[in-house]
């Protein structure tokens, strides 16, 4: 299993991120079988730079344009500000989605944010190598 | 005619893999204990001390129940009540991680 984005798309979720910070930015990854076809920058209703929470009504509307499109879930992506890229005991807390690859984008080092995809279920973190293509 | 509820992945496992189910209750409260009735294990996933947990949303038709009447949102037949997990997480205070 392999979490397949472009370039592009994964310097979107950079510049994403970048623009949030110090708060976590977060988004989903819509696509098939583990390749991402549309990134959705959503809305952390938190606006925390420790904590994010999807905005409920535009993770509704975005879900169902993705159930319409048959698209699936393949990523959930959030930033860490101020940690590395491996999910936090609040990220196993709050894993409900386990088909899909959390991707959690560090930038510790601001200038070299540093993306790593895992799968949580069941509480067990494994890591899902990150395939980027141009 | 009744409500139809759709259940997400995690709590599939509840209801022997069906992604969809019918009710006949008049508000959510009501869906709830139902859904434990049917589906026991169900009420403690969604609710804590008669209150929809913080990252459970739950939406009547295309509405978060939050902006309606929260628990006690009256349903009627043929609304579809989506029960969705909250995508939340972070870094935490504590962990550091």
């Amino acid at each position: 299993m392999t979490l397949i984005l472009k370039k592009s798309d994964l310097q979107a979720v950079f510049e994403h991120c970048d623009r949030e910070y110090p708060n976590e930015a977060c988004g989903i990854l819509s696509g098939k079988e583990g390749r991402v076809e549309k990134i959705y920058r959503m809305t952390n209703a938190e606006r925390s730079p420790s904590f994010y929470v999807m905005d409920p009504q535009e993770q509704f509307r975005v879900m169902k344009e993705m159930r319409q499109a048959g698209q699936e879930l393949v990523g959930i992506y959030h930033s860490h500000t101020g940690g590395r890229a491996y999910p936090s005991a609040t990220d196993v807390d709050l894993a409900y989605y386990p088909e899909a690859v959390y991707l959690i984008i560090s930038l510790l080092d601001k200038k070299n944010p540093m993306a790593r995809g895992f799968r949580i279920r069941e509480r067990k973190i494994s890591e899902i190598a990150v395939n980027v293509y141009s | 005619m009744a409500v139809k509820v759709r259940i997400p992945t995690p709590l599939q496992k509840f209801t022997s893999g069906k992604v969809e189910v019918e009710s006949g209750a008049k508000n959510i409260l009501e869906l709830v204990d139902e859904l434990e009735k049917n589906y026991p294990g169900m009420k403690e996933r969604l609710s804590d001390g008669g209150k929809i947990r913080r990252f459970v949303n739950i939406y009547v038709n295309e509405e978060d129940i939050r902006f309606m009447n929260k628990e006690e949102t009256a349903l009627k037949d043929g609304d579809t009540v989506s029960i969705v997990p909250a995508i939340a997480g972070g870094r935490g205070q504590k962990t550091g991680g």
